[in-house]
């Protein structure tokens, strides 16, 4: 696994967080952020190759003091902790992208925590993702009405082994 | 980078030239703290199961908490449930399945095994799965079983060793 390239949000925020010119040279990717939201809106939304439309997901929501729920989605990939919630306080998600630069749909899974120091109706969810576009992936953009500043975010590549397995 | 991400080591990958009911890592170096194992692809009318070191006999105990959307939530747990066989990791679809696996201490000779599965399709479901190997033994081996059915062709098998 080694470190494409990592964000940190600046003073004012940012509305994305923009990995662009991805290279192929990789099998899987993996992102991961940790992202404080400047309003009150959690909701952060992904982008492949500057698109978000053929978008499909399944997720799975507990919340503290709730009922768990699920849902079908779109480009829905996470909660930010909010302008509402303890200070200093982060959400946290990981992506996970195989075969991001293959000729196949793109199926990505997301886990994504929301934090508010162990207070109720926060958010931890599971992620079930389908871009239906056989394009390979050169730019993931995430999007959040604003991203506070100590935000931040990570993109690794992983590459394959050189070992195989035995098929039968 | 993050401690312990960097530490990931690249050991296997097979991709399906045809359709292939198992996909076996064997002879699994005992070198690492962990394990990951990812796969991604489809598999025809049956639910993937698998077995560690050509154990059949073990009950892998599991619990899943998974959704279709279709419903709330719903936890599973014990050795079976309807369809769900004794080692389930997810339902079955002939595309878009991404499974990742984290085995913790894979090596360890004092301890029975957790395997902790992530199952992904947007056709079926969403999962998180927990299965316990009874057993102390380190794994050498991994095997996906297609049981009834095939892997698809094109079908994407990963290994990886963490390292502590």
């Amino acid at each position: 696994m080694q470190l494409i390239s990592s964000v940190s949000v600046g003073v004012g925020g940012a509305a994305t967080i923009d990995f662009t010119s991805i290279p192929g040279t990789y099998t899987d990717l993996m992102l991961v952020l940790s992202a404080r939201a400047t309003s009150t809106t959690a909701t952060i939304t992904v982008a492949l190759n500057g698109s978000s439309t053929s978008f499909t997901s399944i997720y799975l929501n507990g919340a503290a003091g709730f009922a768990p729920t699920s849902a079908t989605g779109t480009t829905l990939v996470g909660y930010a902790s909010t302008s509402s919630h303890t200070a200093s306080t982060f959400g946290n998600l990981s992506i996970f992208i195989p075969n991001y630069a293959g000729s196949a749909n793109k199926t990505f899974s997301v886990d994504s925590v929301q934090e508010n120091n162990g207070a109720a109706s926060v958010n931890t969810t599971i992620f079930t993702n389908l871009w239906s576009n056989t394009a390979a992936i050169t730019q993931v953009t995430l999007s959040l009405p604003n991203f506070a500043q100590y935000s931040s975010a990570s993109l690794y590549g992983i590459l394959k082994g050189s070992g195989g397995a035995t098929v039968s | 980078m993050p401690a312990g991400v960097s530490a990931w080591t690249a050991l296997a990958n097979t991709t399906l030239a045809s359709a292939a009911n198992t996909v076996t890592f064997s002879g699994i170096s005992g070198a690492y703290r962990d394990l990951r194992i990812v796969y991604s692809g489809g598999i025809g009318s049956a639910n993937p199961t698998f077995i560690i070191n050509s154990d059949t006999s073990s009950t892998y105990l599991w619990t899943t908490l998974e959704s279709d959307s279709t419903a709330n939530s719903s936890v599973y747990n014990g050795n079976t449930y309807g369809s769900f066989a004794n080692n389930y990791i997810l339902g079955y679809n002939s595309t878009g399945i991404l499974v990742t696996i984290d085995i913790l201490d894979y090596a360890t000779t004092d301890k029975h095994k957790t395997i902790l599965s992530r199952a992904n399709n947007t056709a079926r479901t969403v999962n998180a799965v927990v299965n316990r190997w009874p057993s102390t033994a380190a794994i050498t081996s991994f095997q996906f079983s297609g049981g009834a059915a095939n892997f698809t062709i094109g079908s994407t098998f990963a290994l990886y060793g963490l390292s502590a």
